[in-house]
């Protein structure tokens, strides 16, 4: 008896309870793609719109970039392809989680937010096509909420706190809210596209964002802990690499 | 992902003009959010399933449990459409739960029809990408002239996610071997460390690569023969496809 109590104490039992909720976090998570024929065509092609002065802004910068140095097209495909892939890296318990901010943040600190507007909607082309995550139609959503808003919040963040709080805050911090960010704008997204019959939008956002919500806090927390694990990892590992990218401050 | 990549590059109208298949796909979902009807959703679904099974010679069982995985997480999503949360009214006896969920007729067919439509139109973007490989979906894109820089980041894209997936499987594989995702707080220690390497890696061959390409003369933009595609008669016409070995994006 007491063997078995002394196994059961209350940290063993919180562990217990926040692997369950990490665990329980890994599939709903591709929820998060808007899947294709989920959005009315009036909200699809509204948030076509919304993102399009992104995609343009961006393609310009892109297109400036890469006249300056050829070379960074080759980056670019890069970082692009490494938030792809990073989507299937094995977070703790949540095994195949998709961790864009991760992959774009990195992105927005190299190039900035709005070359990554466009990389991040490729990849979730990509997603779409690869992995049948998200859609088409869907396309101006997904790039809103997770190539959009997602990198800008994190870029922001970074910016403006760099030289205010301890370095690894400032990490997670980006790391996180970028996270919640999306999680957010995919609950307004869905909430405005279907909207409560009796209590309308608000409703209906709470609907969603409480069914969103059991996934993607945890989520967002775990990937914010891993953002600030893999900046420490490459500031031991890498300093010079970090440098030539032009990374101040690392 | 592999799964998917692989029919697409092993289907029996993989030959066929892209264009054809990706305008099909496209009616298709058009036609499902434009008449917004469960019928015409259905009729779609099936008509999708009909052609994959017997033009494209995929197998019913692997595009059903595709297609099944996805509509887990629909089901997920059409369950808040359905019910909706209503407070009682102070007129009734105070219940054990301060909320009421409620299940209308209007809000069971709404959800009954986003289900139907959102199923079609996913079958119909499984379709596309069982059948088409991306390289010929790039090819498509390079028609109407999509500025060159974009095309060149998705083939850049496109190939290098399969290196570097390669790579975190390699990396994931050691870690595991030496016990890395034992606890929760070696499996972060892992994660983070696997991920930064990538990063580093990421890195290190764009560099390889820049070099490389720019020990051939490389001006900065890639150019690849384009593909020749079978025409859309080919379906009734049953000539045998020609399978010539191309330079292009495959083999880039």
């Amino acid at each position: 008896m007491n063997r078995i109590k002394s196994r059961f104490n209350l940290k063993s039992f919180l562990l217990l309870v926040l692997a369950l909720l990490l665990g329980y976090g890994i599939r709903p998570v591709r929820a998060m793609h808007i899947m294709e024929g989920f959005l009315p065509k009036g909200w699809a092609i509204f948030w076509f719109a919304v993102s399009v002065p992104f995609w343009i802004i961006g393609f310009i910068q892109i297109r400036k970039i890469v006249a300056e140095k050829p070379e960074s097209r080759l980056l670019l495909g890069f970082s692009g392809a490494f938030s792809f892939v990073l989507s299937a890296l094995k977070i703790p318990s949540v095994t195949g989680s998709c961790s864009h901010p991760t992959g774009t943040g990195f992105g927005a600190l190299l190039f900035g937010p709005f070359p990554m507007a466009i990389i991040g909607t490729i990849v979730l082309l990509f997603q779409s096509l690869l992995l049948a995550h998200g859609g088409l139609t869907t396309l101006g959503a997904n790039a809103f909420s997770m190539a959009i808003a997602g990198p800008l919040i994190a870029w922001a963040v970074w910016k403006a706190l760099k030289d205010k709080l301890p370095q690894s805050w400032v990490i997670f911090l980006a790391a996180a809210l970028a996270d919640l960010l999306t999680y957010v704008v995919t609950s307004v997204q869905l909430a405005l596209a279907h909207p409560d019959p009796v209590g309308g939008f608000a409703v209906s956002f709470a609907k969603f964002g409480s069914i969103f919500a059991i996934t993607q806090i945890p989520l967002a927390i775990s990937e914010g802990i891993l953002t600030v694990l893999i900046f420490n990892a490459l500031k031991k590992n890498a300093p010079a690499e970090l440098k030539s990218l032009g990374i101040e401050g690392v | 992902m592999r799964w998917i990549d692989r029919f697409a590059y092993n289907n029996r109208i993989r030959r066929l003009d892209p264009a054809v298949k990706a305008g099909f796909s496209l009616i298709m979902i058009l036609v499902c959010l434009g008449f917004d009807r469960p019928y015409v959703s259905a009729a779609a679904l099936l008509l999708i399933l009909i052609l994959s099974v017997s033009l494209a010679g995929l197998p019913l069982r692997s595009f059903l449990k595709i297609l099944a995985g996805e509509a887990a997480f629909l089901i997920l999503s059409v369950v808040p459409i359905a019910v909706s949360i209503v407070r009682p009214s102070a007129a009734e006896p105070v219940p054990v739960f301060p909320l009421k969920l409620l299940i209308t007729r209007d809000s069971a067919l709404n959800a009954l029809n986003l289900l139907t439509r959102t199923l079609a139109c996913i079958s119909a973007m499984n379709f596309l990408s069982m059948t088409t490989p991306v390289v010929d979906l790039i090819d498509l894109a390079g028609r109407p002239r999509v500025p060159e820089i974009m095309i060149d980041l998705m083939t850049l894209i496109y190939r290098f996610i399969f290196t570097l997936f390669d790579c975190l499987e390699r990396m994931t594989a050691a870690k595991e071997s030496r016990l890395g995702f034992r606890s929760l707080r070696t499996a972060f220690r892992s994660a983070g460390e696997i991920a930064a390497n990538l990063f580093l890696e990421t890195y290190r061959r764009s560099r390889k690569l820049q070099v490389s390409l720019e020990s051939r003369c490389w001006d900065g933009a890639f150019r690849v023969i384009p593909q020749t595609y079978d025409p859309i008669r080919s379906l009734w016409e049953r000539a045998p496809s020609r399978n010539q070995p191309v330079q292009n994006r495959e083999t880039l």
